[in-house]
């Protein structure tokens, strides 16, 4: 072995332990810099999915990077490093959006995203906690609509990206099956009893 | 998140369990704990690089502010724009070219000059917030500081379009901890007790002031480091 793996020999965890060492030392710098560029592309890509913005994208992914180097020692170890580092990824674009409305009028892109609406029943479900969301969702669509609805809503995935990830073969792909969970939620809705 | 939901780091795990075991059996019929799921294989896995991304661009972007971070000083990577921004100013400061520079500077300066005095200003309009179009952060400027007396102060520059303004705490993981509605003041006083119960002090926090005009957003400011110990 020689006095240095070369970076891709070793594992996240193997450069993770030496980035905890002895912090501030040239060996630690060195292995946290290796595991940080491991993500880079992953997070710059990740960013731009979600803002489809290239300088915006850049910005997120400074943030997401420079936070976990920042905070590179309150990681515990008790899960993966990558799923750590797609949590401050996730949580960061999250917090670029307000929540995508679960049901809008049907003459606008399901896909806009921060919208804002006068319709009482958007209005509604905007007002909705996600529990109360959850439950509403179960009870009235499939479990393909469900699973769409939630990715787009609140884990504010773009269309196209979910098309791809649940391999939907249907021509309209992920935003048909949006729209058709949105038309039956509204449905729902009209049907419930006045207070 | 829901009594049974479960968290993102565990998810992975989860779905390899046996079909019978009850977390696995909740990550069948939870579409949040499915979505999360496919969050985080998304990320590990997509391969597909967006239409109108520049993954070179960005990578390198982020690779020199890292290095930048870790090591204080900016490297030079083959093909990085921070790279090619050096090398530019090498070469126009270099022997070859500094005569030509500065006879092109003389020039510029002379164009300048007569478009002052001629009042020939086309393009230079005042520059102003656009709202959400533009969403410039830099343009919203913003400031905080731990006072002795634990106090924290944060100050902005008021957005006159707003009609509130947020000021957004977020924790180390970038996650939303707590959010304050301060109208439409320029600035926002807070004690340690007043910020979420579970911030530890020696958690890395961030904030950025948020000016809203109903629930849209018209601009914000940076994420910034909170200093909440001394």
């Amino acid at each position: 072995m020689t006095a240095r793996q070369s970076d891709t020999e070793r594992s996240d965890e193997e450069l993770l332990r030496e980035a905890m060492t002895d912090p501030g030392s040239q060996a630690a710098r060195a292995a946290a810099s290796d595991l940080l560029s491991r993500y880079q592309r992953r997070v710059y890509i990740w960013c731009y999915q979600h803002v489809q913005d290239h300088e915006r994208a850049k910005e997120l992914a400074q943030d997401v990077m420079l936070s976990a180097y920042r905070n590179l020692k309150s990681f515990r170890g008790r899960s993966e490093f990558n799923s750590w580092l797609y949590i401050i990824a996730r949580n960061r674009c999250i917090s670029e959006h307000r929540r995508p409305a679960p049901i809008v009028s049907e003459h606008r892109d399901p896909d806009s995203l921060g919208s804002h609406s006068p319709d009482p029943a958007e209005a509604y479900f905007e007002r909705l906690d996600e529990d109360t969301v959850l439950a509403l969702i179960r009870r009235h669509l499939s479990s393909q609509e469900q699973l769409v609805m939630w990715l787009h809503c609140f884990e504010r995935m773009p269309i196209d990206t979910i098309t791809r990830q649940l391999e939907i073969t249907q021509s309209t792909g992920a935003r048909g099956v949006l729209q058709t969970a949105r038309r039956k939620l509204k449905a729902a809705l009209a049907r419930r009893p006045r207070a | 998140m829901g009594h049974d939901c479960l968290p993102i780091e565990e998810l992975m795990q989860v779905s390899d369990l046996p079909a019978d075991d009850p977390r696995r059996a909740h990550l069948e019929v939870c579409p949040r704990c499915q979505a999360r799921l496919v969050g985080y294989r998304t990320f590990l896995h997509e391969e597909h690089v967006p239409e109108g991304a520049d993954v070179e661009d960005g990578e390198a972007y982020v690779s020199a502010v890292l290095q930048e971070e870790i090591y204080g000083r900016t490297r030079e990577r083959e093909g990085a724009s921070r790279g090619l921004y050096k090398r530019f100013l090498r070469a126009i400061t270099g022997p070859v070219l500094r005569p030509a520079l500065a006879v092109a500077a003389v020039l510029i300066a002379a164009i300048i000059v007569r478009g002052v005095l001629t009042g020939d200003t086309d393009g230079d309009a005042p520059i102003s917030m656009r709202g959400s179009e533009d969403r410039s952060e830099a343009s919203l400027m913003a400031s905080s500081e731990l006072r002795p007396e634990g106090t924290l102060a944060f100050s902005w520059s008021v957005v006159e379009e707003a009609d509130r303004h947020e000021v957004r705490i977020y924790g180390p993981d970038l996650s939303e901890l707590t959010r304050f509605d301060v109208g439409s003041e320029g600035s926002f006083h807070l004690t340690r007790d007043e910020l979420a119960s579970e911030v530890r002090d020696e958690d890395s926090l961030y904030w950025r002031i948020v000016a809203l005009r109903g629930q849209a957003v018209i601009v914000q400011s940076e994420l910034a480091p909170l200093q909440i110990t001394p």
